[in-house]
């Protein structure tokens, strides 16, 4: 056998063996963060989430060409904000009354954001009271983070509609901080006066949150080409 | 340029040379790491956390929430009610007392303006200068009445 057919069957070969490698972490790093991102069970996820990486840090050392760690980051930072978002904020919205969420909510609003304590469970829909959350939860929760979790997973995959709709919700994700901090704020004497941790504690909480501020500039400077079509 | 050299134009700037957006794709790179690190941190601790911060295990769980809910509507008899029933016709903090003593009511609070009919701005107006020309008149009458008295005392 000529030695570049060897060559490119032993190329071809280690190609389909990252592929699976790839899909096998894949599978671990995503049920890790879905199960963190249920907030309440999110020590549990962790050891999948780890699992998830080292599988692709070995392939890595071995040479096989999984998908650059930049991309993998990136991809599973809006996946488990999607998550913590999305399953996480839920719990606020439809299980507001059992034991944990209640002990979970308010503890959280005492430390660092009254809203979730103020009047809990007082509205006819139940969870925060705070005046403008509830539809920001309800549009965040059902439109906003469930279609960046979809985007990055097509993105993760080396789709080029992943691609572009991780672009479209990190730009959605501007509106949305503009439009969640400024409601925050004009009722920011309930929420933030008699905390634990107000303003500061909130945005040290937070700001890891940013992260269509910090995706936008890669996206759009992200070469292209490596994007299936399909 | 081969699919892997080609992945590596730009998606990994840490390990490829061609990159035009090295610079920005390392900040990204650094700023990724750290957020993705936080929040796998915060989602998996947060809860953990916040029951210690609040005295479980030496509480129970339905302790530290009746003493929450305690302290977030200031009264000592408030309890968290577990199991709670499925189906419950009125939220709960309405079946306690005090919360409208405390708080006022928790829905925005009405206006409760006059209603304004089809041209009813006029009709304010016209109302409100009737009245204030009615007040002129009586005002000027108080104010003639001790002048004809004390030109009669004069007299």
């Amino acid at each position: 056998m000529p030695a570049n057919i060897s060559k490119a069957l032993r190329y071809e070969g280690s190609l389909d063996r990252a592929r699976e490698v790839q899909r096998r972490a894949d599978f671990w790093c995503i049920l890790g963060s879905a199960i963190i991102g249920t907030l309440i069970f999110g020590i549990f996820g962790l050891p999948f989430f780890i699992y998830g990486l080292w599988q692709l840090k070995k392939a890595e050392d071995q040479g096989l060409p999984v998908r650059p760690y930049l991309m993998t980051f990136v991809g599973y930072l809006v996946i488990i904000d999607g998550f913590l978002n999305s399953l996480g904020w839920m719990i606020d919205v439809i299980a507001n009354h059992t034991l944990l969420i209640r002990t979970m909510e308010v503890g959280w609003g005492l430390i660092f954001d009254a809203g979730y304590a103020w009047q809990f469970n007082s509205l006819w829909i139940g969870g925060a009271s705070v005046p403008g959350e509830k539809s920001w939860e309800i549009a965040n929760v059902f439109v906003y983070h469930p279609l960046r979790v979809a985007a990055a997973w097509g993105f993760l995959q080396g789709k080029r509609w992943g691609l572009q709709w991780l672009i479209v919700t990190c730009w959605m994700g501007l509106f949305n901080w503009v439009g969640y901090c400024f409601n925050m704020t004009i009722y920011s004497e309930m929420r933030f006066m008699d905390v634990a941790a107000p303003v500061w504690g909130w945005w040290l909480y937070d700001i890891w949150y940013v992260t269509p501020f910090i995706l936008i500039p890669y996206l759009h400077t992200i070469n292209k080409e490596i994007f299936s079509d399909d | 340029m081969s699919a892997r050299e080609n992945q590596q134009h730009s998606a990994s700037p840490l390990q490829s040379g061609n990159n035009p957006h090295k610079k920005l794709h390392t900040v990204v790179f650094v700023l990724v790491c750290s957020c993705l690190t936080a929040q796998v941190l915060e989602g998996s601790f947060i809860a953990t956390y916040i029951l210690f911060h609040f005295g479980w295990p030496e509480l129970s769980l339905q302790e530290v929430c009746s003493e929450m809910h305690g302290v977030i509507y200031d009264d000592p008899d408030r309890y968290c009610n577990f199991p709670y029933p499925l189906f419950e016709d009125k939220p709960e903090p309405w079946t306690q007392k005090n919360r409208e003593d405390r708080f006022g009511y928790v829905l925005p609070p009405r206006p409760e303006w006059e209603y304004l009919h089809w041209r009813g701005l006029v009709e304010r107006r016209d109302k409100r200068i009737a009245e204030q020309q009615k007040q002129q008149l009586s005002s000027t009458a108080i104010s003639k009445q001790p002048e004809s008295s004390n030109t009669d005392s004069g007299d």
